[in-house]
């Protein structure tokens, strides 16, 4: 796809987050083709989305349908995934027992929609009948993501194989770089805003985005993002876990700085309600702890370098004509 | 037969010959697994057989046009065989980035400057510096006030520069001068390529931090430089400047991060104490994975020869951001080696640690770099 034909489809993605409620959005996403463009175009299908999703602070179901669609699963308007509870990116959230099947993780915006959810264990991905699955509504920090936890119990019976270990993972890969995207575009949307309201608010008779000490900071937040664009591309391009974590991480960087600097610059005015500053900055906060968090991320790539002594060079360059002087 | 660059190659097959070439010269390659600490002087000494097996199997010809002593195909091929030099646990030569930095400059405005003196600077019989900055003149380069004035068919310059890196061991500097009246700013500067044993020239070499004399100020009285020594044109020279600068952030750049991940990776070889080991890697690497990402999207660019505008100043800073991330994790990982040892690899760091210190001053000190995001990315208002 060229830059104009990507372009159409940030708009129209945007457009359809910005109308659906979270439980509708699936079904309005695979109407639109968003997930043929997943599979003929996975990064830039993967990318606009997440940006867009979270640009406009949508609860959309884009981490699940990556997820699925990562782990080599059918994606459909019913099938949900139950995540791994935040804080313990390293425990699958179902578990075997014995012949049984215990399930304790999250469930996103519209899990109400699912018929099956699709739960990772050590083993590999399991399918279970929503209808095995007790949900308790977790406001949380951020209410507007409406996240639930889900558990169950199930007798062997009632829980399906229906991927590896290594599906499950793939889909962990994938879930890891949407929501570097997410918090990327969200981290831009802090920014723009922010941009903006500087421009516009004077003191000492001049824009506030005259002063270094203003600009300098949010200077920084531009680095940052590209930083995560980058690595984005790099992860998408490389396919490894590796790089998905450390995609995931820098966008959780980027979206930390965005928070903290964007937030002071804004002055008193980002502190009020009425303002709404604090829902861009609740979102980042769970998005970052979703599939594990930067800073339990950033020690475990750390951990994995120095048990293998190796430090991955990624991405490879890119094949290149002759030059032109 | 020895495997060699084929300039039509794709990236992916001349890292595939390179290594088997690799494989073909190991006794040959074996002493340069690190980089020298020695004075300059020592240094270039060192490097110069390493320079020249590369010259001589092509490889660091590659990407370099035929009519200056390349062998044609793309900077992308270069770029590709010193990382996986640097892969295979090899010290990329120090030198080899002022010609990644100087000779694009060359190419694009002095073509026949690029033919007379790159075939020597390639095969490391010459070494070039940049002569740029001035005591009153650093961040505020545009501020300079080394004279050229025009003498016969030629220019006499004279002034002061300082800060040059190889200043005091380098044949040839590209040398920035004012030939526009005293309040021209960047509008009145022109380029020169001056020979540094021309008479009138004294240089006097800058002991730094890291132990060594790293750069040196080079003083003009009256120095005679021809008219075909201009590089570009008369009242061009902040072109060419800026010109150079994107190689500076770029090629030399993506050969920084190849280095900087073999010195990563040999550091987590070393024996820690430190009790947040895991996180100290974690951060290191991050900032290496976003200079890289960043950096081979650049290459690309600069490869078609396109001008990459001000989203250059981001990968100047990621760079600098990654030289002090990577030196700090030594320094953490290391303690209490790194400052009571005397062994190699504690001295090694030192110097490596002390020398981070100015990647974010050297080539656009950061806060410029900040300023351009601010004002030409985000298009907030000139500072105040």
């Amino acid at each position: 796809m060229d830059a104009a034909e990507l372009e159409l489809v940030r708009a129209a993605t945007g457009q359809l987050l910005g109308r659906g409620s979270p439980a509708g959005l699936p079904a309005a996403l695979l109407e639109s083709g968003w997930v043929e463009l997943l599979s003929a175009e996975p990064a830039a299908a993967a990318a606009i989305l997440a940006e867009e999703q979270g640009r406009t602070l949508s609860a959309g179901p884009g981490l699940e349908l990556v997820m699925l669609h990562g782990a080599g699963l059918a994606v459909d308007a019913t099938t949900a995934v139950v995540l791994p509870t935040v804080g313990r990116p390293t425990v699958p959230p179902g578990r075997r027992v014995g012949g049984r099947l215990v399930v304790d993780g999250l469930g996103l915006a519209g899990h109400e929609r699912a018929t099956t959810f699709v739960v990772a264990t050590a083993e590999g991905l399991f399918a279970v009948p929503a209808a095995a699955l007790h949900a308790v509504a977790r406001r949380g920090s951020d209410p507007d993501l409406g996240l639930a936890r889900l558990q169950g119990d199930l007798a062997g019976t009632g829980a399906v194989a229906v991927g590896s270990a290594d599906a499950g993972a793939s889909g962990m890969n994938a879930g890891r770089r949407f929501l570097a995207g997410e918090l990327t575009g969200l981290a831009g949307r802090m920014l723009d805003d922010t941009v903006a309201y500087v421009l516009d608010r004077h003191q000492f008779g001049h824009p506030v985005g005259s002063f270094q000490a203003v600009k300098h900071r949010l200077a920084d937040v531009r680095v940052a993002i590209a930083a995560a664009r980058a690595g984005l591309a790099s992860a998408f391009d490389d396919n490894t876990a590796a790089s998905a974590t450390a995609a995931k991480c820098l966008a959780g960087r980027a979206q930390r700085l965005a928070a903290s600097h964007c937030h002071q610059v804004h002055g008193g005015i980002a502190f009020t309600v009425e303002h709404g500053f604090h829902r861009l900055i609740r979102r980042g906060q769970l998005l970052d702890g979703l599939l594990g968090g930067t800073d339990e991320l950033t020690a475990e790539l750390g951990r994995q370098l120095r048990h293998a002594a190796r430090v991955p060079r990624t991405p490879r360059l890119r094949e290149a004509g002759s030059a032109t002087w | 037969m020895t495997p060699q660059p084929d300039p039509a190659g794709t990236v992916r097959d001349t890292v595939t010959a390179f290594h088997r070439w690799r494989e073909a010269h190991t006794a040959e390659l074996a002493p340069f697994r690190h980089h020298p600490t020695a004075e300059l002087e020592a240094v270039i000494a060192a490097e110069q057989p390493l320079r020249r097996l590369l010259y001589d199997g092509g490889w660091t010809r590659l990407g370099w046009p035929e009519w200056c002593g390349g062998l044609g195909g793309s900077p992308v091929q270069r770029a590709a065989v010193l990382e996986a030099l640097a892969a295979a646990g090899y010290a990329i030569p120090d030198v080899q980035g002022t010609v990644e930095i100087i000779a694009p400059m060359l190419i694009r405005f002095a073509p026949h400057l690029a033919t007379a003196h790159l075939p020597a600077a390639l095969v490391g019989e010459e070494l070039w510096c940049q002569g740029f900055s001035e005591p009153d003149a650093g961040s505020d380069l545009g501020s300079l006030r080394t004279r050229a004035t025009p003498d016969g068919d030629g220019f006499r310059l004279s002034g002061q520069k300082m800060w040059s890196s190889w200043g005091h061991v380098a044949r040839r500097a590209c040398v920035l001068a004012r030939t526009g009246a005293p309040d021209s700013g960047y509008r009145g500067l022109t380029m020169f390529w001056v020979d540094l044993d021309s008479p009138g020239i004294t240089r006097r070499p800058t002991r730094c931090e890291s132990g060594r004399a790293e750069v040196a100020e080079i003083f003009l009285d009256g120095v005679a430089v021809p008219a075909e020594r201009v590089i570009g044109e008369v009242g061009g020279g902040w072109r060419a400047v800026m010109h150079l600068m994107q190689f500076e952030r770029g090629a030399y750049a993506w050969q920084r991060q190849a280095d900087l991940h073999t010195e990563l990776e040999r550091l987590l070889g070393a024996t820690t104490t430190a009790p947040d080991a895991d996180r100290v890697v974690g951060d290191a690497y991050l900032a290496l994975f976003a200079l890289r990402s960043q950096c081979a999207a650049t290459l690309a660019e600069l490869a078609t020869g396109h001008d990459l505008g001000p989203e250059i100043s981001v990968d100047k800073l990621l760079l600098g951001t990654a030289e002090q991330t990577v030196a700090d994790a030594a320094r953490t990982l290391l303690w209490p080696a790194l400052e009571l040892d005397d062994d190699d690899l504690a001295a090694e760091w030192r110097q490596r640690w002390a020398f981070s210190r100015i990647t974010t001053i050297y080539g656009g000190v950061a806060e410029v770099q900040r300023d351009l995001v601010a004002e030409r990315l985000l298009g907030l208002p000139r500072s105040r």
